[in-house]
């Protein structure tokens, strides 16, 4: 495996050249999940996960998995050939709504955790991406939120492994229920231990006390790759990884590529775009 | 297969064409419009298609496009949108071209059962996979006032026939001629090879006319404001979106607004594209 060498090396990869193996993966996301209108709420995270679109969206994990690159709700990417590597060379996207697009690896999910539990509620599983001392910085751990919890405040930590494998630690409490913070497709990023940097697992979940409605959420370690950001909505953006930095962010095997959203108002937005790879061994 | 050896080939551009298009717009967008299809605008304006055809360079409203013997990229764009009647109606928004299909029309905003009415769509002459292939909801005479949905059924990638798609707003706010309703996908798909039928969950109020669109999204490209020109190059500044320009491609334009202010307006006019397409090799 070899890094990408210059311009030179890019066009004539993107152009197919050299094994170069691009890919342009058109995507859609509409405002929606199933027959129900999405919703956001400003100043929060919102998951596109389970929003509809091309390809379709995903659905709530129930036990323990480690989605990939043909997990429904992904962007469903080739793999890269053996002994290569895969790069995004960017994102455009057409987003309906002011905020910022977020394209995430998903490296584990589970849902089915209730908002009335007050016992550690199991995480488990096993990150197969990211997941050592050398690549998990980065790797962050998000509530998100399946089926409305209650209106109770309450605070939830999580108990998980950190970049220097040592287990059982805690993360900040961060506020879980009541408005803004028990909606479905909400996430909740939770603050890891002073100090810490990256996550290799999570063992469990606890709530501080019951938000009154079990609802369903779960857990989902994501690991950001790129931003695109909007401050109109509707005006298209592009999030140039050639020429901009950090630069073009390599694209693991078996990777699943989803869709975060931090919106600046309550409509949800309609996002249009493509996704742009090229591959090097 | 002859790729874009270098950035020296690239920056020289020795084998090229530039397609042309400029349009005036005439149908007004609608405020809650979020992408309205350029095809049948003026000047060089398609027409509503009737019965299914495939689309080539030849079907009138595509942008004049020569084939090549060998393989062809599109490398530069550059975009003007100017203010609609000397008054802007908007502040800026978004620029798709694609590759059109398959195309067919005469399907009724007044009609609640499966409509079959010159479909199923015509087969794929490119991207026959179906894979990234989009069906969006052209509107070629204004529907009715009162917003519905409508779902249509499909083969996808596999193939596999008889999917459902999600559900999509129709009529209401997206009842104007050339508004453009992407169509998201049934759980687990990622792609259209043909739609069977169309059906609305009740009637819009107004006949009007309307068709299945297919089409391959090839670029995204930003119009940051409206009254400017604005030169974008594929490789520099666009994410790496140089896209293929397949044999016979049908190419045409979808803008998306941002910002629309008024019930009734154009969005913005004219729409002036220039895109440089390059040889490889």
């Amino acid at each position: 495996m070899g890094a990408l060498a210059d311009l030179s090396d890019v066009i004539n990869r993107l152009t197919g050249g050299n094994s170069g193996a691009p890919e342009a993966i058109p995507f859609f996301k509409d405002a929606a999940v199933g027959a129900v209108a999405a919703v956001t709420v400003a100043g929060r995270l919102s998951s596109l996960w389970q929003y509809n679109g091309i390809p379709s969206g995903g659905s709530a994990p129930g036990a323990v998995a480690t989605p990939d690159n043909t997990t429904t709700g992904g962007l469903k990417q080739t793999n890269p050939a053996g002994g290569a590597q895969k790069w995004l060379m960017g994102v455009a996207a057409h987003i309906s709504q002011p905020g910022t697009l977020v394209l995430y690896d998903r490296l584990l999910h589970i849902s089915g955790l209730s908002g009335t539990s007050l016992v550690a509620q199991t995480v488990g599983g096993t990150i197969s991406r990211y997941n050592n001392t050398n690549t998990c910085v980065g790797n962050e751990i998000w509530i998100e939120i399946y089926t409305q919890i209650g209106a109770s405040s309450q605070t939830i930590t999580a108990s998980y492994t950190n970049q220097a494998g040592t287990a059982g630690q805690t993360t900040q409490a961060a506020a879980i229920g009541n408005t803004g913070l028990r909606e479905i497709q909400r996430i909740i990023p939770l603050p890891l231990a002073s100090g810490d940097t990256g996550v290799e697992a999570v063992a469990s979940v606890t709530l501080s006390g019951s938000t009154g409605t079990a609802g369903d959420f779960g857990v989902t370690v994501a690991h950001p790759l790129l931003t695109v950001a909007t401050g109109i909505g509707g005006c298209g953006q592009v999030r140039d990884a050639i020429s901009g930095l950090p630069s073009v962010p390599e694209i693991l095997t078996n990777a699943c590529l989803a869709f975060a959203f931090f919106a600046a108002g309550s409509t949800a937005p309609q996002v249009m775009g493509i996704a742009n790879f090229i591959e090097k061994g | 297969m002859a790729a874009i050896p270098d950035l020296s080939a690239y920056k020289s551009v020795k084998r090229f064409q530039t397609l042309r298009i400029a349009k005036v717009l005439s149908n007004n967008a609608g405020q809650g419009t979020v992408w309205h299809s350029l095809w049948t605008e003026g000047h060089d304006a398609g027409s509503a298609p009737g019965a299914a055809a495939a689309c080539d360079r030849n079907t009138a409203g595509a942008m004049p496009l020569f084939n090549s013997s060998g393989e062809q990229f599109a490398i530069n764009f550059t975009i003007s949108a100017g203010a609609a009647n000397g008054t802007q109606f908007c502040t800026g928004g978004t620029a798709m071209l694609c590759d059109r299909l398959s195309h067919q029309s005469g399907l009724d905003g007044t009609v609640t059962t499966a409509q079959t009415t010159n479909l199923p769509t015509a087969a794929l002459g490119r991207y026959t996979s179906g894979v990234g292939v989009m069906a969006a909801l052209e509107i070629y005479s204004n529907l009715g006032a009162t917003g519905r949905t409508a779902t249509i059924s499909y083969t996808n990638e596999t193939p596999t026939s008889g999917r459902t798609s999600q559900a999509v707003a129709i009529g209401g706010s997206q009842k104007n001629t050339g508004t453009f309703i992407p169509v998201p996908l049934q759980t687990g798909d990622k792609g259209v090879t043909a739609v069977a039928s169309v059906t609305l969950s009740a009637s819009t109020g107004t006949g009007g006319n309307f068709g299945v669109t297919l089409f391959r999204p090839l670029a995204i490209v930003p119009i940051p404001q409206i009254g400017l020109g604005f030169h974008f190059d594929g490789l520099i500044g666009l994410g790496g979106q140089v896209p293929k320009i397949l044999t016979d491609a049908c190419l045409f334009w979808v803008v998306g607004f941002a910002g629309l202010t008024s019930a009734t307006t154009d969005g913005f006019s004219p729409f002036v594209a220039n895109i440089r397409v390059m040889e490889g090799g």
